[in-house]
């Protein structure tokens, strides 16, 4: 199996059960992993990448670990860009810290036993009184949980003193939630898709929707994107701008040039 | 390079409840024709009958469009709706008002209750009103639906004022025209600039995807739009007028608009690639059909022979029924099929498309009941119809009886719908 950065841990787990005793002899940090229900909500969320950031160690071993098990490392040189945009975000939320009062939940206690915090954590975000901010205690970057709850409206920032994680959620006023638009889908002239599809050094695989009942459009795309490698890219002929779609390749991590031709012809570019 | 937002389509929680209500409120409009079917066989203008148009325009007509509106408006204007909680707040408002409305008229107690019945459907109208403008500012797309989507609104607001300004006029004359010609300018800025015109805008977007036609002449759509409107502020101002000439031309206008659009979905029909129809596109080819019956009927009533004068009474009853009880609710009774179960089928699977076996949103109801269902609606139609037609209370109340069993098996398909859980698989 080829792996990159952006390989989920589960798909590793999925292709060979060694992956977990060999992850988990990288760093203490992973030792979690052999927990069947931290596993199965981390796995499935967590790529290779956010995983060497959570333990703070270098993606390099895990491909060196990993190779040893028989994985294929793919030779990445794209998969640079990102991240600076987060940081402006992390600046308002800071200041919404500042200026309010903070909620405070750790989770160590319960993580030492074995058990899931999840539910106290969505049951302190719920109860949440309005300006405050939530701090989660524990030891390790909750990528999972800041997806999840992200995608409920909060904003979230990471802070790490030694050994001990603090995740912040602060709930985004509605008005601003309405028009965040994300960093992942991107409305484009054709000219600009064409200059993408050329520039992504993908190799390309194309299939034409529009001839399709709804929702086989949809079904079919998430279909291809299962199986598509690192080094492809889906080429995708629709009738509109799929919008029932765009969540779908939002949470599962795929960027997406849009291009509108005209009434009925859309083009769609998405890759990872 | 412009990021967009993704997350535009409204939770279910919002859209869902609608459908809930406004099948109920069907099956106690059908167990109404059971109960008085003689309301269909006096003179139009009766409270009773008052009583269950106003159920049925309200609670279920209008009830299922917010809902199916606030489902569409994002995926046609590509924005996210305004607000949701104004969305919920019109629902409940909008409920209340349908059932003491109803209520009101039932017992002809024209007092505090249809006041206030009035108020809370122009409240919960107001909200949705807003709430429609406010995303559809927000959109840049450009789109002849959107142009329909958004007149039709406007209608919508008329027609419920002009509802308030009727019954003010009842106990407080204060309008020219006759209660008779008001009422009938009232009714029409509802079936033709609300109901035609927003299923007009909806449907030439929804019939054609759904067929999967490419390629139609949309200059068919412009036509409609100008030929309705026009027709229509010149319908009502006649109407106020009492201006005969006025009206007549006016009706020809409308006509001509609603064969404009007929002749649209012929060409979809026509062009489409997927051949074979389901039960909701069956039902929805049936609704249009009818749709030509009171086309015909609103001809006679102008234009008829004076052999007919004597039995104007029944044609009127019939022309309204077929529109509203025929037409109309044959068309959401299909077009449920088509946009319930994928809303649900979007809530279940949408974290499991592409990664292993789901059921297709098709699969999510009884097809077999649908067609029962299908074939049921026509019969029990038809014999209602005829009932009008011959006065008949018997035949009217049979009619009613198997409208009620159509009805019970359509609101239990939805509940399979709404209520369907994904089958564990082996994990």
């Amino acid at each position: 199996m080829k792996i990159n950065k952006q390989t989920k841990i589960a798909a590793l787990i999925k292709e060979n059960q060694d992956t977990i005793e060999t992850i988990a002899s990288i760093n203490p940090h992973f030792k979690k992993l052999r927990n069947p229900i931290l596993r199965k909500i981390l796995a499935s969320r967590v790529t290779i990448e956010d995983a060497a950031r959570i333990g703070k160690c270098d993606v390099a071993i895990f491909f060196k670990k990993l190779a040893e098990i028989g994985f294929d490392v793919e030779n990445q040189s794209i998969l640079k860009k990102e991240t600076k945009k987060e940081e402006t975000l992390n600046k308002e939320l800071l200041n919404a810290i500042k200026s309010s009062k903070i909620t405070s939940i750790d989770v160590r206690p319960t993580l030492a036993k074995d058990g899931d915090p999840f539910k106290d954590i969505m049951k302190a975000l719920k109860t949440l009184p309005k300006e405050n901010a939530l701090e989660v205690i524990n030891t390790f970057e909750p990528t999972p949980l800041i997806k999840i709850v992200n995608s409920k409206g909060y904003a979230s920032m990471v802070k790490t003193e030694g050994k001990v994680v603090y995740t912040y959620f602060f709930k985004v006023p509605e008005a601003k939630q309405k028009i965040s638009t994300t960093h992942s889908i991107f409305k484009v002239t054709i000219k600009a898709l064409e200059k993408e599809r050329n520039d992504c050094k993908k190799e390309i695989r194309e299939i034409d929707v529009r001839d399709l009942e709804m929702p086989l459009p949809m079904v079919t795309i998430l279909n291809k994107l299962e199986t598509l490698a690192a080094n492809q890219a889906l080429f995708v002929h629709h009738k509109k701008v799929p919008q029932y779609l765009l969540p779908e390749l939002e949470e599962r991590n795929f960027k997406t040039w849009i291009a509108e031709i005209e009434e009925g012809n859309v083009k769609l570019l998405i890759h990872n | 390079m412009q990021g967009v937002a993704s997350h535009n389509v409204p939770s279910p929680a919002v859209v869902v409840p609608h459908f809930i209500f406004g099948g109920l409120a069907l099956l106690v409009i059908s167990l109404l024709i059971v109960v008085e079917p003689s309301i269909f066989t006096q003179h139009f203008i009766n409270p009773k009958l008052l009583a269950v148009t106003h159920l049925t325009v309200l609670g279920w007509i209008t009830m299922i469009i917010f809902g199916a509106l606030y489902q569409l408006i994002p995926v046609i204007m590509e924005v996210k709706l305004y607000s949701e909680k104004l969305a919920k707040i019109s629902f409940i408002l909008l409920a209340l008002g349908a059932i003491c409305l109803s209520y009101s008229f039932w017992n002809f107690d024209i007092g505090t209750e249809m006041y206030f019945s009035a108020v809370f459907i122009i409240i919960a109208v107001v909200f949705f009103v807003i709430n429609v403008t406010a995303t559809s500012i927000k959109s840049t797309k450009e789109s002849i639906e959107r142009t329909f989507i958004v007149t039709a609104v406007v209608w919508l607001l008329f027609t419920v004022f002009a509802g308030l300004a009727l019954v003010i006029n009842l106990t407080h004359p204060f309008l020219k025209p006759t209660q008779v010609a008001l009422i009938k300018l009232h009714a029409h800025a509802g079936i033709i600039g609300w109901f035609f015109q927003l299923i007009i805008g909806v449907s030439s977007r929804l019939l054609p995807m759904f067929m999967v036609s490419h390629n139609l002449n949309k200059k068919k759509l412009k036509a409609t739009y100008y030929l309705l409107n026009l027709g229509l502020l010149l319908g009502i101002f006649s109407l106020y007028n009492n201006w005969q000439i006025g009206v007549n031309i006016a009706i020809i206008s409308v006509v001509l608009s609603i064969l404009f659009y007929l002749s649209f979905l012929l060409e979809a029909y026509k062009k489409r690639i997927r051949k074979h129809l389901d039960i909701g596109m069956k039902q929805s080819v049936l609704s249009f059909l009818i749709l030509l019956i009171p086309l015909l009927l609103i001809l006679l009533l102008v234009f008829g022979f004076n052999s007919l004068k004597n039995s104007t009474q029944p044609i009127i009853i019939a022309y309204g029924s077929t529109i509203v009880l025929g037409f109309i609710t044959s068309l959401i009774l299909g077009q449920t099929y088509k946009t319930l179960p994928f809303i649900i089928w979007l809530k279940v699977y949408r974290n499991r498309v592409g990664k292993g076996k789901i059921p297709l949103p098709k699969e999510l109801y009884s097809e077999k009941i649908a067609t029962i269902q299908l074939w049921s609606f026509s019969v029990g139609f038809i014999i209602l119809l005829a009932g009008i037609f011959m006065q008949s209370d018997n035949l009217v109340r049979l009619g009613g009886i198997i409208l009620v069993l159509t009805i019970l098996l359509y609101n239990y398909n939805s509940l399979k719908i709404i209520l369907h859980k994904p089958k564990k698989t082996n994990k």
